[in-house]
């Protein structure tokens, strides 16, 4: 067994923290690489080491395989954990990590190629009896070959999807077929931007399903847990805003029957450290394998929070080789956990990215909180890398306590310069139909009226706080003035030159 | 001291006399009695008639943009000093063309979807940009002819440039 004493995180941004966090709490170094523009990011000041290994362009750093793997070299790292995103999935590096000698905190190699495509990952399910949903089982080359593939289903709605893809890159729902071709279209051209592959297939739309996943983790010797549930439902553009655990709607016997499917999923294409099945569940209780994503999920925290593990520590333990430290009927969930995505969007002009300086950062604190965070005071959100600036996590005995919670930390939440998803969050939390339990993947499109609506101010209120901010600073700018114009000799000062001299202060 | 505010299509006047460091705000026949204190980095906490607020907001020349419970608001303010010159001058906000398609973000022009010359339906497709790998449409915001388009596919465009001019 090879003891771990040095972890690689092939990342940036709050995942490379979270890593770094339990491998300091374990005694293993880390090394962190940023690009050019990440000097000042968080995870190069959490790490005992740090490289610089190119451009912003992820595609010339934090996607340039040689370049890490000569830093793990130099650094003398056994392992390397690649977060989510980046080169979490790509079974290349996988590989090249293995051949480097090193460790690779994942799944091997071909596994993450297997299910890194959605057609072979679903022909594989299908070969081992896993319930999948209905569509082509092989990918399409021509908007033809779409066209004929949506009829023999049955029509529309269809989905095309990437099969490289993940996160909603590469994907498009078609609802008439006149819009199939520039679906088609656009579909492979995201998917080319964003894996490289512009390989797309064509299933079956199905309609208001729930996003439920199955969190699983296996070691090298035969062990596979289901470690609960997430509702995901909550979506926009098909990605994810806030995750829970346990989903409202599950019976412990079709939790059951899902964790049991999801140990046979990971069973069925030699599944080795942690992963996530993700599931369709219908309104009438039917789920259907979507896909596996083999790695770390954003949204782990809120499994850790309820079933008090560290995964990221189980990651390493099953990557040394260490048998799983706990069985199936160890598990002891308790309670309810939230999290809330903080991105860098400004939710009332179509969630467009708001990237630009953070001028002031305060993380909301007390019982039942974590914050998993990618940002300081400080910190630039570059158009460069995902808008996702941290994530926010609340726990508490009950939902209806940790949704009160969730709302009361959001209120906490003090981030300037950027505009951010809060206020989105906070109106979802408080819509009937979050409350309910019962909301699917339909919830943004189907009450995005209501929540763009939702916690709108006193008019009078408002009125009055900017009347009082305008006065403030009106007197505070006339005191600067009186100062300046006082001072000894020193000439009377026009208003006009005045301001030319702040401005010239300002551009220093 | 008088303020003249507009929020939406709400008009409004305030009187405000400073008195034992607190203002007495007077708006449509009611009195509020407001603390101010300022936190620096845009962050005030007011006490309003014993009611509690912390605030965010950033006075832009006439327009105070504030954020209250993690939601936005603008609201423009002018002194005295400030509407007399606009009952002066005019509205110069009045003269923002609102055909003028900016870019939203930085980010790079991956597809331009119409030509100089043609009708568009307000919140028809124009062009797609790229911008932290998600491509994003752009709609126009009024229905209109195209006059112009200043941008190329695989441009880079930063915050506010704009990108095509409709009539």
């Amino acid at each position: 067994m090879k003891k771990i004493r040095k972890v690689l995180v092939a990342n940036r941004g709050e995942i490379s923290i979270r890593i770094m966090r339990t491998c300091r709490e374990m005694g293993v170094k880390t090394v962190a690489v940023y690009s050019e523009v990440d000097r000042q990011s968080p995870h190069v000041a959490m790490a005992d080491e740090a490289y610089c290994i190119g451009p912003a362009v992820a595609a010339e750093s934090y996607l340039n395989i040689p370049k890490i793997l000569d830093v793990a070299k130099r650094a003398g790292a056994d392992a390397i954990h690649p977060g989510y995103g980046f080169l979490a999935e790509n079974a290349r590096f996988a590989r090249a990590v293995l051949d480097a000698g090193l460790i690779f905190i994942g799944p091997n190699p071909d596994t993450i190629s297997l299910m890194g495509s959605k057609t072979e990952s679903r022909k594989t399910m299908m070969d081992a009896g896993v319930p999948v949903v209905p569509g082509a089982r092989d990918a399409l080359e021509t908007v033809e070959d779409a066209r004929a593939m949506a009829d023999q289903m049955g029509g529309y709605p269809v989905l095309i999807k990437a099969a490289a893809g993940g996160g909603g890159k590469g994907m498009r729902t078609v609802r008439r077929p006149e819009d199939l071709a520039r679906a088609f279209d656009a579909a492979r051209g995201e998917a080319q931007k964003a894996f490289g592959d512009a390989t797309v297939y064509v299933e079956k739309f199905i309609e208001a399903p729930k996003h439920i996943e199955i969190q699983i983790i296996a070691d090298q010797h035969d062990n596979v847990l289901y470690l609960w549930e997430r509702d995901c439902s909550i979506q926009r553009r098909h990605q994810k805003v806030i995750e829970e655990c346990p989903s409202m709607v599950l019976t412990p016997e079709q939790r059951e029957a899902m964790g049991a499917v999801a140990v046979q999923a990971a069973r069925a294409c030699g599944y080795v450290n942690a992963g996530t099945v993700e599931f369709l569940f219908d309104s009438e209780g039917h789920f259907y394998f979507l896909e596996m994503n083999t790695r770390l999920q954003v949204e782990h925290p809120v499994t850790e929070v309820v079933l008090g593990l560290d995964l990221v520590k189980l990651q390493l333990l099953a990557a040394e080789g260490h048998p799983l430290p706990l069985r199936q009927e160890d598990l002891s969930p308790r309670g309810h956990a939230l999290e809330c995505r903080i991105n860098a969007e400004d939710v009332y002009n179509n969630f467009v990215p708001s990237t630009g300086q953070v001028t002031h950062l305060k993380h909301p604190e007390g019982p039942g909180v974590r914050v998993d965070s990618g940002i300081t005071a400080f910190s630039e959100i570059s158009r460069f890398y995902d808008p996702m600036a941290a994530k926010l996590i609340t726990w508490a005995e009950t939902r209806d306590e940790a949704i009160e919670r969730m709302k009361r930390a959001l209120l906490e939440f003090q981030i300037e310069g950027i505009k951010t998803t809060i206020p989105f969050c906070l109106a979802v939390l408080d819509h009937p139909e979050f409350r309910s339990g019962k909301f699917t993947t339909k919830f943004v499109e189907q009450y995005w009226d209501s929540l763009k609506a939702a916690g709108s101010a006193d008019a009078d209120l408002l009125e009055v706080i900017a009347a009082a901010v305008a006065y403030h600073q009106d007197q505070a700018g006339a005191a600067t003035r009186a100062e300046v114009n006082h001072a000894p000799g020193r000439a009377e000062i026009s208003p006009w030159k005045m301001r030319a001299l702040q401005d010239m202060r300002r551009s220093k | 001291m008088k303020y003249f505010l507009k929020r939406a299509d709400d008009f409004a006047e305030v009187d405000i006399v400073a008195e034992n460091g607190q203002l007495a705000i007077h708006k449509d026949g009611r009195n509020y009695q407001v603390d101010l204190v300022s936190l620096g980095n845009n962050r005030y906490s007011l006490v309003i008639d014993h009611q509690v607020y912390s605030v965010e907001a950033v006075n832009d020349s006439r327009t105070v943009r504030l954020v209250l419970n993690q939601r936005e608001y603008q609201v423009t303010v002018l002194n005295q000093r400030q509407k007399v010159a606009q009952d002066l001058f005019g509205d110069s906000d009045a003269d923002d063309l609102q055909g003028d398609v900016s870019a939203p973000m930085p980010g790079m022009v991956l597809k331009i979807e119409v030509a100089p010359g043609q009708q568009v339906e307000q919140g028809q497709p124009l062009l797609i940009i790229e911008a932290m790998k998600m491509e994003n449409e752009i709609r126009s915001p009024i229905s209109g002819t195209v006059t112009e388009i200043l941008v190329k596919p695989n441009q880079a465009v930063e915050k506010d440039d704009t990108m095509i001019r409709i009539e």
